[in-house]
């Protein structure tokens, strides 16, 4: 009962599966709806993970602006805006003078953001938790990332990152879509609408959420393809039942009888094809085959079965409990195997006004492990230089305490655009380097500024795109990621 | 910022008119003048100005379930009826008071002219004892806790972190405060019907933009404001009973500023009616003139949190900083202006009935009635008690957000560079230059717009809405951008049929046109030859015009989600084509980002228009299909083809049950296609003409035939698979019927709901 895999079928399509997928579109006048099974055609043949060159785009992009370093990315997204100040970017003057006001001469006449902007005393403090050094490269980390620090020679710390957004929805959408206003496509959409897709029976841009986190909501435009095709928005994983929608077959179909179903389908299909060709009926035809295929190949890739148990225990606890950070982990290194390009984690509740010191704990005791797992888990399969991992959130916290100073009491830092720490990992980032620096009150940037334009310019440099030439013309305008902005960080490129 | 949010609510109305309404990309003049099109920045702002009356703060409250002003409440008539009954109640209790007060201050008058006794209560033996005091502070000392003690027995202190300190008062000591650290009292929770006075001495250091007094409430902005506040807003002393700020609020400020470095005395009052003639403002113990900032209060000032009285400090507000306040008093009802000269003059009513100079009728009448007479005080409370009945009403009815202008326009600016605080010239409302002039006779508000837009000859209401039509019937537009008809859109192949229907659309029938009637104007496009034509291209065809310029064929093109969902429930018979009510869940709303628990019944069959949607959220089914989100104006959606489709058509339990029933209605069918018994080909080829549209060809049948035979053999293999099957969605499955035979349909027709001719017009 099981046939093959259909032949793709004759019609109108030209033969030649190295046509670009905007010229197949043009000659056969389809519209968007043809895509599909042009990518399978110009996809045939160049499996997404082997090794070597990356697979020429077959998106917007036919071919690379140069070579890139990165063939995909894993960006493990740390919604709330982490404390830089006590995690990465040490200020032993913030200890000194806390309980100071914060000088006007470091301030600068700057508008501070809404929830501290109207206290009448901004005092300086300074970071509850210790800090040391680490690694050859020596780089200051607190004690909450004990894992970080062990990997820290693999990481590129940015340190002087900014950004323009001083509240959390604007803030997060500027950091995934270079616009602080929902409408712009997210990264992952750009590199999907540049490059094609990357993967034969899985989405290329792929986005997993820590489960049962408060704190700032996270809106699905974040992994939104803006004014792109929807079809290069990022596919959600859920944690819990069938990871896509409605991915799994109904009680009373069994994978035989759908198998059945679909192959009637199919002769239907071909039947109305042969009386009136047209490539969105072949479209049609592809791409439910490629559904049935997912609906084997997406719980193979969620089910860890088959991970080593020494593998599962370096990402730690939670790592076999599906929705966790840990696990999300563990699921993106699988997804990068199978070719996803983009995958997009989201870790929530770094929001600390109040309680900062025992909430930094908790979040870092959550994403810490696995983070560094993460690395070092794609060092050892020889994969870290082809993949680049991102750490951070959408801005930084104030140098000075939010609402009322008690010596030694519980405090919160307010939001901080002006300066924050990220790192990055593998995919052609140096490691081992700490870029950019902050003064000693950890306000201002002295040297090293890197903006989340900037930021944007180099990841697509680092997959081997120019980012003023990656352009979607909408609304009487080319727009870009970067809009009219972003440098390349080239200090940092290995 | 409350203005950077709200002028970014301007700027969105702005774009969606032009991108509905003008096809313009306006957008593009936010920050300059447009790059390619006849508009300038100026005209940007000019629009920008009829859109920028609403009393509006650009942001929702957190704290609170209050709906952003303004709104519109939503009642039945019963509810209506109800209103206006206990309104009456209300004007009646109220005639009743008036009377009873009358009757109190003509007694003073005649005692006065000594025509009678004293009336009951006055002249008692401490006038200065003023009635329905609940709190009061004098901050003389610190409890060793902190605390401030309360100067009236049983009443709990006022709690301060130490930050707040003792400082030289008007009488005493005084507290003064730091602006981040509150005095909070256990007092104040007073509903909108509740008279009451707050009274304090208080010494303000210098000219504030903005400090906060006292108030009731959790916190500004992040709660609407929601409860009562006395504010120092540009020097000038502004005192508010709040539902949500701005649209929702009673307010007063006083026409003089508050006096700066020395104490003064300032008391509150509200009668309890909840509107801005009931509020008052003392200074040194006088009425203060006021003017009105806001009379709009409809619903309650309790909730949101912060229940009690706090002083000097607001969550995320400018504090009372460095101000001294002394002798803090609360009483639960509004004090005669005597008694609050009282506050303000000790010994000031005593001296009154001693000396009763001539002029004093007035001061002692209200005094009494205020504050002793039997007759009036259960007027009052009667009052109060009908007041309170109208609204525990008002908060019943939901509420939604509509738009309606401020009775003064708010000036509009060119805005330099966008930037929502940097404002150039006063721009009044305009339009382009380049479009018709606004008439001269209609007034330069939304209406007036309105009417501009459909005056005859304005080039591109018509247009626009003909070519977005166009659009929904062929899959592309005869301008293929239908939100940009400006120069930097394509030619039209066929201008002269874009303008032809655009005249006809927008002329009256006197001149033979359609008068804006967009049925007519559907129709006239369906039933035109151009649309029914073939969608079939031969080879040469397809090839010199694949994207169908040319209009040689008719259209071909995936139909829109809703159409989908609907067209298959229809086909299954179950489509509710019920028209009107609160939006429906579905079930695939479970699944969404945010989800909601499915609905049950017709709710899971209604026409997806009415299906729940959340802005950035739509229902999952409907999301696959390319329904947009709803952030911005989108006038053309995207159009996939995805295998997500394939998942959704065939596992989605809306779509595995209408298939299901659609089998079984076939079968139980006494009158199905070859009577009862007759051959099950005929029920498949009749769901085949249901689902797809046409009748299946030989082959087609050959093809169903096999399809079933495969079904039919597999679920006779498997009945517990079958009763599964069968037991998807809500609808109970059809007595009497072989689970065998029916799943097996199902299995055939769940095939062919997601089948190209279902999905596609052609």
């Amino acid at each position: 009962m099981n046939d093959p895999l259909p032949s793709i079928p004759a019609g109108p399509l030209p033969p030649a599966p190295a046509a670009s997928r905007r010229r197949l579109l043009a000659d056969t006048g389809l519209g968007l709806g043809g895509l599909a099974l042009a990518e399978l055609l110009s996809r045939r043949g160049a499996a997404a993970d082997a090794p070597g060159a990356a697979a020429a785009p077959h998106g917007a992009l036919d071919a690379f602006h140069h070579a890139p370093k990165a063939k995909r990315v894993i960006y493990l997204f740390q919604s709330g805006g982490p404390s830089q100040l006590d995690l990465y970017d040490w200020k032993p003057t913030l200890v000194a003078r806390a309980g100071e006001q914060l000088p006007e001469s470091v301030r600068g006449g700057q508008r501070l953001t809404g929830m501290s902007g109207n206290q009448s005393s901004i005092p300086l403090v300074g970071s509850p938790l210790k800090f040391e050094r680490h690694g050859q490269s020596g780089a200051w980390l607190s004690e909450v990332l004990p894992h970080t620090a062990a990997v820290a020679d693999r990481l590129c710390f940015l340190k002087a990152m900014h950004t323009e957004s001083i509240n959390h929805g604007p803030g997060v959408t500027f950091m995934q879509s270079g616009a602080q206003i929902p409408g712009r496509p997210s990264v992952g959409a750009w590199l999907d609408y540049g490059l094609g897709d990357s993967a034969d029976d899985l989405p290329s841009f792929v986005v997993l959420i820590t489960k049962n986190k408060s704190g700032q909501p996270l809106m699905s435009h974040l992994w939104g393809a803006g004014f792109l095709p929807t079809r290069h928005q990022g596919v959600r994983f859920r944690s819990g039942g069938d990871p896509v929608l409605y991915l799994g077959n109904p009680p009373g179909v069994s994978r035989e009888s759908r198998r059945a179903a679909l192959d009637g389908l199919r002769r239907l299909h071909e039947h109305r094809q042969a009386g009136d060709p047209d490539a969105e009926i072949a479209a049609r035809i592809a791409n439910y085959e490629l559904a049935f295929r997912m609906q084997a190949s997406v719980p193979d890739v969620t089910g860890i079965a088959d991970e080593p148990r020494h593998v599962i225990e370096k990402y730690g606890p939670g790592a076999e409990d599906p929705g966790t950070f840990a696990a999300n982990c563990l699921l993106a290194r699988r997804l990068a195997e199978r070719g996803v390009r983009f995958i997009q984690l989201y870790h929530q509740d770094w929001d600390h006004h109040g309680g900062l010191a025992g909430g930094i704990r908790s979040e870092a005791g959550q994403t810490d492990q696995a983070s560094a797992a993460l690395v070092q888990d794609l060092a050892d399969r020889g994969m870290l230089d082809e993949t680049l991992v991102v750490w951070g959130g959408e801005f930084g916290r104030t140098n000075y305490c939010q609402g009322l100073y008690v010596p030694r009491g519980d405090f919160g830092r307010d939001h901080h655009p002006r300066c924050f720490t990220m790192w990055m990992a593998g995919g052609g980032v140096k490691g081992g380097v700490s870029h950019g620096e902050t003064c000693e009150f950890g306000y201002n940037i002295v040297s090293g500024a890197v903006h989340v334009h900037d930021f944007h310019a180099t990841l697509l440099h680092l997959m081997g795109i120019d980012h003023e030439r990656l352009t979607y013309r909408f609304q009487g305008r080319r727009y870009r990621l970067t809009d009219v902005h972003g440098r390349v960080v080239h200090e940092i490129l290995a | 910022m409350e203005e950077e949010y709200r002028v970014n609510h301007v700027n969105d109305r702005v774009t969606t008119f032009g991108t509905a309404f003008l096809g313009l990309t306006l957008e593009c003049c936010r920050c300059h003048d447009h790059k390619f099109d006849p508009l300038s920045q100026r005209e940007y702002y000019g629009l920008f100005a009829f859109f920028d009356d609403i009393d509006e703060a650009g942001l929702y409250s957190y704290f609170t379930p209050a709906v952003p002003t303004p709104k519109l409440r939503v009642a039945d008539g019963a509810w209506k009826t109800a209103m206006q009954r206990a309104e009456e109640e209300c004007r009646l209790a109220e005639a009743e008071l008036h009377r009873r007060e009358a009757l109190a201050r003509g007694a003073v008058a005649e005692w006065l002219a000594g025509t009678r006794d004293a009336p009951d209560g006055l002249g008692a033996a401490d006038p200065g004892r003023l009635a329905g005091e609940i709190a009061r502070y004098a901050f003389d000392e610190r409890a060793a806790d902190g605390s401030f003690p309360a100067s009236i027995d049983g009443v709990a202190g006022a709690t301060s972190p130490p930050e707040n300190t003792l400082a030289p008062g008007h009488a005493g000591q005084g507290v003064r405060l730091t602006g981040d650290h509150p005095v909070q009292t256990p007092v104040g929770n007073f509903r909108r019907s509740r008279p009451f006075t707050v009274a304090a001495w208080i010494e303000v250091p210098r000219r504030y933009e903005r400090a906060v007094v006292l108030h009731r409430s959790q916190a500004w902005t992040d709660a609407g404001s929601r409860g009562y506040e006395l504010l120092v807003v540009d020097g000038h002393l502004q005192w508010s009973l709040i539902h949500f700020w701005p649209g929702d609020a009673a307010s007063v400020r006083t026409a003089e500023p508050v006096p700066v470095g020395r104490f003064a005395h300032v008391a509150v009052t509200s009668d309890g009616s909840g509107t801005a003639a009931g509020l008052r403002i003392f200074v040194d113990g006088r009425p203060a003139a006021t003017e009105v900032v806001r009379d709009a209060l409809t619903r309650e000032i309790t909730g949101g949190g912060g229940d009690h009285i706090r002083i000097g400090e607001r969550m995320r507000d400018q504090g009372f900083k460095g101000g001294v306040v002394d002798d803090v008093r609360v009483f639960e009802r509004a004090l005669a202006p005597l008694e609050v000269r009282e506050l303000a003059e000790p010994g000031t009513i005593a001296g009154l009935l001693e000396r009763r100079p001539d002029g004093a009728a007035d001061l002692l009448g209200g005094y009494h009635a205020a504050a002793l007479d039997a007759g009036v005080a259960e007027a009052r409370r009667a009052l109060e008690e009908a007041r309170r009945a109208r609204d525990d009403l008002a908060e019943q009815p939901p509420e939604i957000m509509v738009m309606r202008e401020l009775a003064e326009p708010r000036t509009a600016y060119v805005l330099t560079r966008g930037d929502y605080d940097k404002r150039g010239e006063a721009v009044g409302p305009d339009t382009p230059a380049v479009l018709p002039p606004f008439p001269a006779d209609q007034p330069r508000n939304r209406l007036g717009l309105a009417r501009w837009l459909v005056a005859p000859g304005h080039p591109l209401l018509g247009r626009v809405t003909v070519n977005r039509v166009w659009q929904a019937l062929f899959g592309q537009g005869l301008v293929k951008s239908p939100e940009d008809l400006g120069s930097q859109s394509v030619r039209p192949e066929y201008p002269e049929v874009l303008d032809d229907l655009a005249w006809r659309f927008s002329r009256g029938a006197a001149e033979g046109g359609l008068d804006w009637d967009m049925k007519a104007l559907v129709r006239l496009v369906m039933t035109s030859r151009v649309y029914r034509q073939s969608s079939r291209a031969d080879a040469g065809l397809a090839a010199e015009d694949p994207a169908n310029v040319w209009l040689a064929r008719g259209p071909r093109h995936r139909l829109p989600a809703e159409m989908i969902r609907d067209g298959i429930l229809a086909s299954c018979g179950l489509l509710v084509e019920r028209t009107g009510g609160p939006p429906v869940s579905t079930y695939d709303l479970a699944e969404s980002f945010k989800p909601a628990a499915p609905g049950s019944g017709a709710d899971l069959h209604r026409r997806s228009l009415y299906t729940l949607w959340r802005r950035t959220g739509p229902g999952p089914v409907l999301e696959s299909f390319d329904v947009p989100k709803r952030v911005v104006c989108v006038a053309k959606r995207d159009t996939t083809n995805t295998p997500l489709h394939a998942l959704v058509l065939l596992n989605g339990p809306q779509f595995v049950e209408a298939t299901r029933v659609l089998a079984e209605r076939l079968l139980a069918d006494p009158a199905r296609p070859g009577g009862a018994g007759g051959p099950v080909e005929a029920l498949v080829a009749a769901g085949f003409e249901r689902l797809t549209g046409h009748a299946p060809d030989d082959e087609e049948r050959a093809i169903l035939a096999r399809m079933h035979a495969d079904q039919h053999a597999w679920y006779l293999a498997h009945p517990d698979e079958a009763a599964k099957l069968l037991g998807v969605g809500s609808v109970p499955p059809t007595a009497g019927l072989a689970p065998p035979d029916v799943a097996a349909l199902a299995a055939v027709f769940g095939a062919l709901a997601s089948h190209d001719d279902t999905v596609m017009k052609r």
